[in-house]
């Protein structure tokens, strides 16, 4: 009986896998690196993740107030992703350190 | 008028400072690295220190947002280089840039303690522009080039864009305060 069910979860997880896969777009990362979003500029797709990852020694966010895009402080040495839903432009800061500037271009 | 004379004495009193540390750095190489923990520890506990005094008396938004990111930045900081030094095994070291920072501290402590409202938040504003302008400047004239070890070095390389974006925080808000 182990072995049939092992069969067919396998068979299922082949068949599902990369239909999920295809449905959660791609992983872009942002390294928030010297009191700077890196790359500043990314174009993505709609589905697709971001991930902002915090390396430096201080917290940070990402913020875009008009797109109502907060992040919370993101400790050092922890990330914070994000799925885009929607087309467009998004500038965001970081609302601890209103000098540190990003755009996301969703397309 | 007053103002002015007390921000002169103050980069005075800062330059003095720095100074005497890269004349040390002529004679002998510069502050040794646990100096240079010692130097760093302070710098960052002055600021903190300044930023729990603005919290509680400014009235100021702007201003308030920006003494809570000095006290958060400069614990954060302050964090890190606790951990370095306790895995370096060094022992931060007091010296003479680290006492006439201390002593430079006290004095802005208790200019500030004696101003309210704006003119409050225009001396706090003033005086993190200068500081973090000098701490800036010592970090690439005097301590990141003393740096013996490279764990150390790569701690105050990376301390540096805070810094940094602390002065231009600052710079942005003191030129809001005028108008």
């Amino acid at each position: 009986m182990g072995r049939g069910l092992l069969a067919r979860v396998a068979l299922a997880a082949t068949l599902i896998l990369p239909v999920a896969v295809m449905a959660a777009g791609k992983t872009h990362n942002i390294a928030i690196e010297g009191m700077k979003f890196v790359p500043e500029r990314l174009e993505v797709q709609v589905g697709d993740t971001v991930i902002w990852s915090n390396k430096d020694l201080v917290p940070h966010t990402a913020t875009a107030v008009k797109a109502s895009i907060e992040s919370g402080s993101i400790a050092p040495g922890a990330s914070w992703k994000l799925t885009v839903r929607r087309k467009g432009q998004i500038d965001y800061i970081c609302r601890f350190h209103p000098v540190m500037h990003g755009t996301l271009v969703v397309r | 008028m007053a103002r002015v004379a007390a921000a002169v004495l103050c980069s005075f009193a800062f330059a003095a400072a720095w100074g005497q540390a890269s004349s040390k750095a002529g004679a002998s190489g510069g502050p040794n690295d646990a100096q240079i923990a010692g130097i760093v520890v302070a710098a960052n506990q002055i600021d903190v220190d300044a930023g729990k005094l603005a919290k509680s008396r400014t009235k100021n938004k702007e201003v308030s947002a920006f003494a809570q990111q000095m006290i958060t930045d400069h614990t954060a900081v302050n964090k890190q280089a606790s951990a370095l030094v306790k895995k370096l095994k060094v022992k931060p070291q007091e010296s003479d840039t680290s006492k006439s920072l201390k002593a430079g501290a006290k004095e802005n402590m208790a200019k500030l303690k004696g101003l309210k409202s704006a003119e409050f938040d225009r001396a706090y504003v003033e005086h993190e522009v200068e500081y973090h302008q000098t701490v800036l400047d010592a970090l690439d004239k005097t301590l990141i080039p003393s740096a013996s070890n490279a764990e150390l070095k790569d701690l105050l390389t990376k301390v540096r864009p805070t810094i940094a974006a602390h002065l231009e925080h600052a710079k942005k808000i003191q030129s809001s305060l005028k108008s």
